[in-house]
């Protein structure tokens, strides 16, 4: 597997957002030039997501814009992403409950708020 | 040679579609749980019963489309999508959880657009099926329509007053699809 750029033939199709560690969440590009700290814990972050999301066969990306809320990734395989989902918790990870998915009929990202329980996951 | 024909099958469960026409449909849409199912680039499906029958047996090319709270039981599968917001609908008050499949199934043909689009084993009902069969053709007056049926039998007068319809045989049909493959190459 490699992380793939965007391009339209990966087809990359559901989208979620992996949280930052509680103590960088939330931090202004601004207050991170001066925490250098954080900075290092992103980036380390980022590595143990990459390595992780490079265990699946599929193309994922992840999207290399500073995003406040966490590392936002786009994935093509719907059973990859149900199964980083289920283990989240092993993995030591929250994803925030929003799923995005882009329609194949007409190519509109549609939002799902889903829940996460050990029988499976629950869309709504 | 590319396919100019959208053809829709619907849920009379009458006519037997045979091999010939059915390699000429062009790009298929599927009502329900339809012998053609197999061979079907969309399935149309409002009913959740069929639902999950549909979506394990599905053959990997095809698409099987269903309303938004029936789709999210469904969103991680590949090939299962939501049934989009048919816009030139909306004002109809066009609901796909209390529409017949059928009329799904014609609703997504005419959205994605077509000259030709033919219907295949097409229920014909006075109380509901066939008024919401001829508002929807007469809201695509480009539209060519055909009804095809495998016998013609009577003609049936409801499509006397509508232009963009045409009624046929399987015989027929082929002979209209050659013709207009060929014209348009």
């Amino acid at each position: 597997m490699s992380l793939e750029k965007i391009n339209t033939e990966n087809k990359l199709k559901y989208h979620v957002v992996i949280e930052w560690l509680p103590m960088c969440r939330s931090r202004s590009v601004q207050t991170l030039k001066q925490r250098p700290d954080l900075v290092y814990k992103i980036n380390e972050f980022t590595k143990r997501i990459i390595n992780l999301c490079e265990t699946y066969k599929n193309p994922i990306q992840i999207d290399q814009n500073y995003n406040m809320l966490g590392i936002r990734t786009w994935w093509q395989n719907g059973q990859d992403l149900y199964h980083f989902l289920m283990n989240q918790e092993k993995n030591n990870l929250r994803v925030i409950p929003e799923l995005g998915v882009i329609n194949q009929i007409n190519g509109k990202l549609m939002m799902f708020k889903f829940q996460v329980k050990k029988d499976g996951i629950f869309v709504i | 040679m590319q396919n100019q024909i959208i053809s829709v099958v619907g849920e009379l469960r009458s006519d037997k579609i045979d091999s010939v026409t059915a390699g000429i449909m062009g790009t298929l849409i599927v009502s329900g749980s339809h012998e053609l199912a197999a061979q079907a680039n969309y399935i149309c499906v409002n009913d959740v019963d069929l639902l999950e029958g549909l979506v394990k047996n599905k053959a990997e090319k095809t698409v099987v489309l269903t309303p938004k709270n029936y789709y999210t039981k469904y969103v991680f599968h590949n090939g299962v999508e939501c049934v989009p917001e048919f816009e030139d609908l909306v004002p109809y008050n066009f609901d796909p959880y209390k529409c017949s499949q059928q009329s799904m199934s014609l609703a997504l043909a005419c959205w994605l657009g077509n000259p030709v689009i033919a219907l295949f084993d097409y229920l014909l009902e006075p109380k509901k099926e066939t008024p919401a069969l001829k508002a929807i053709i007469k809201l695509y007056p480009l539209i060519q329509f055909l009804y095809v049926r495998e016998k013609k039998g009577n003609k049936i007068g409801i499509f006397d007053d509508m232009l963009n319809v045409k009624q046929m045989d399987y015989k027929e049909f082929v002979n209209f699809y050659e013709k207009y493959v060929l014209r348009k190459n």
